[in-house]
């Protein structure tokens, strides 16, 4: 935790010392969900969650971002909270290369909590991304993990778009005999930008439940978000 | 919080949106009355990366660095007394150009000096009005094109038909089922705000000129009837009578290039002229550099022929019959009496600059058929009075070949 904490600090730290410059843009998102899922399982237990993220992003390429999410199923309070820090550069025509880390924290409703710190390298071109995520401790110490997902957004109109993900997240390391296998989760949608937000509709899967320590929901779950930046 | 809470919280955050939202239009692109009122201006656009807004995670629409754009363009429109009416992220400009309009009697001109002096804004600029250079000259179909004889289109399609090309006509809307032009449109795009489905004259006669079907249609043959349209409607017909000109402008012709660019156009014809544009000029090097031919129609009405004519590495094309075919740096090609495809699947004559680059984005098809390297002006051969060799032009591109071209008997010569 303490390099994660340290990568937050350095990213609050960037966040001040340019805060007053107008070359920097940060942006803050304000969102609510029927439900929030992580890769298709729900940390919300299916229940309706709200977000607040705060973004830094440097035109130069480096970006931070953190938000909370908290859940109506505990009166609001926290459900978790999730760090990012990354650089990103166009090599070419319009492919960007991308690399980073995160760490999402997850607070389960029956008490404890786990995280998931990975650092990631990804490729996008167009409406299209290729991500690989690498974990060493993905919600569960000493598992490691390695996750690919591909996504892409399809304009359909002015305001209007589709989108599509699929994931695969691979089990490298098992510690006590568990048996995770791999893990597919899929989501399709449709987002429309009206009054200057977003609201989306978009339905989620995921093929295999997992076995992990902690008690999840998975399975098929159409989502309503809406989301505002300002 | 139950359920019932949350949704009326959402609807409650819907409510908010309403109430919040900025003075920001749902229509696309700009329209001829308030162009010469309206500017652009252009933030930096980071590069796409993970993180909120990614689909991968939680997956949010809005991206909080669009935000922070639009809040900060807002900021700029009120401190300057300005409206925001629209924005359009171009990657692969690396800039969000929002689209603001300035107060009656304020100087657009003026405004974007200002505006480009402000941190965080990469340049302003106004928007530039661009106008066709055509006119049509008869309503009676020549039995023979120009080009059939001069550049001897059945030995050319001998050896090319512009098969596989992509050629990207940013003009005024094409009738795509004109029995000439039917399945010749690969994709159809509008980026101009008046929502008019009518066919427009100018798009339609270009489009004819470069890819109409040889064979079925019962009218013209293109230059090359194999090549794939891409048609890009960034200019209107300001009205129904025959003279009414057509107009573009900064705003819908940087969307139809960036357009163009990013679905992979290898020919972009541009029949039109205007004043130099720093963002058209950007997006015209940028295809340039991704091995896109730029073909432009020479205005002498305008200095150096008018952008884009007059833009580095765009092939600058006027009508062989007028005093500019002369001009050194400008390639001669069929501009007069023009037989070609109309609306209301008719045909008519038509004349100007405009038709002459349009047989040389069909010639670029042909030529690029058969040598993806022949994208610039430097691949053209020149006859000795000026002109295109047509046949010598594809001969080069495609090699050795016992075709009727091959009988050529015009001296060859690279053009100046």
């Amino acid at each position: 935790m303490r390099v994660w904490r340290l990568a937050i600090a350095a990213a609050v730290g960037l966040l001040a010392t340019t805060a007053g410059t107008a070359r920097a843009q940060i942006g803050v998102v304000v969102s609510a969900a029927s439900d929030y899922r992580y890769r298709g399982v729900s940390f919300s237990e299916g229940a309706p969650e709200g977000s607040i993220a705060v973004a830094w992003d440097d035109p130069g390429g480096v970006y931070a971002g953190a938000e909370v999410m908290g859940d109506s199923a505990r009166g609001g309070r926290l459900l978790g909270h999730m760090e990012y820090l990354g650089y990103a550069k166009r090599v070419g025509g319009d492919v960007t290369l991308d690399l980073g880390a995160t760490n999402i924290a997850y607070r389960p409703a029956y008490g404890g909590s786990a995280d998931n710190p990975e650092v990631y390298l990804g490729l996008r071109k167009g409406v299209a991304r290729l991500y690989a995520y690498y974990s060493p401790r993905y919600f569960t110490p000493g598992v490691k993990t390695l996750y690919l997902a591909a996504d892409a957004g399809l304009p359909l109109a002015r305001r209007w778009r589709l989108f599509g993900h699929l994931g695969l997240l691979e089990t490298l390391t098992i510690p006590y005999g568990q048996a995770f296998g791999s893990r597919f989760d899929g989501k399709a949608g449709v987002g429309v930008n009206v009054l200057g937000g977003e609201v989306q509709l978009a339905w989620t899967t995921r093929r295999s439940e997992p076995s992990g320590p902690v008690r999840i929901r998975a399975g098929n779950a159409l989502v309503v978000s809406v989301s505002r930046g300002f | 919080m139950t359920r019932a809470k949350f949704w009326a919280l959402m609807a409650l955050l819907l409510f908010w949106l309403a109430g919040t939202a900025p003075a920001v239009s749902a229509t696309t692109g700009a329209s001829a009355p308030s162009s010469e009122r309206r500017l652009l201006v252009m933030l930096r656009l980071p590069p796409d990366h993970e993180g909120l807004g990614s689909d991968s995670g939680g997956g949010y629409g809005e991206s909080p660095g669009h935000a922070a754009r639009r809040r900060f363009a807002g900021g700029l429109a009120k401190a300057n007394g300005l409206t925001v009416i629209d924005d359009w992220p171009m990657p692969l400009l690396g800039v969000d150009c929002f689209v603001m309009e300035a107060p009656e009697g304020r100087s657009a001109v003026e405004t974007a000096e200002r505006l480009s002096r402000e941190k965080g804004v990469a340049w302003a600029q106004p928007v530039g009005l661009y106008r066709t250079g055509a006119s049509p000259a008869g309503d009676t179909l020549y039995r023979f094109q120009p080009a059939a004889r001069l550049w001897r289109l059945a030995d050319l399609h001998q050896v090319a038909t512009g098969r596989g090309v992509r050629v990207a006509v940013v003009d005024s809307r094409i009738q795509a089922n004109h029995p000439d032009l039917l399945g010749q449109i690969e994709t159809s795009q509008n980026f101009v705000t008046d929502h008019s489905l009518a066919a427009e004259r100018h798009g339609t006669a270009v489009a004819g000129i470069i890819a109409a079907r040889a064979g079925e249609g019962g009218g013209i043959v293109g230059v090359a009837p194999s090549s794939r349209l891409m048609a890009l409607r960034a200019c209107w017909q300001t009205g129904s009578a025959p003279g009414a000109p057509t107009l573009c402008d900064s705003l819908t012709l940087a969307l139809a290039l960036h357009y163009a660019v990013e679905h992979g156009a290898q020919v972009v014809n541009l029949s039109l002229s205007g004043p130099p544009d720093v963002l058209l000029g950007r997006l015209v090097d940028i295809a340039i550099a991704r091995g896109a031919t730029v073909v432009g129609a020479y205005d002498p009405a305008l200095a150096g022929g008018g952008f884009p004519a007059s833009h580095a590495g765009v092939v600058a094309v006027a009508d062989a019959e007028s005093a500019e075919a002369r001009s050194p740096g400008v390639f001669a090609a069929p501009g007069r009496d023009i037989p070609t495809t109309q609306p209301g699947g008719r045909w008519f004559l038509v004349s100007g600059d405009s038709y002459a680059a349009a047989h040389v984005s069909g010639l670029f098809a042909l030529m690029r058929e058969r040598d993806r390297r022949a994208r610039s002006g430097a691949a053209l051969v020149a006859t000795r009075g000026g002109g295109i060799d047509a046949c010598a032009s594809v001969l080069r591109a495609a090699g050795p070949c016992a075709c009727g071209c091959a009988r050529t008997e015009n001296a060859v010569t690279a053009h100046p």
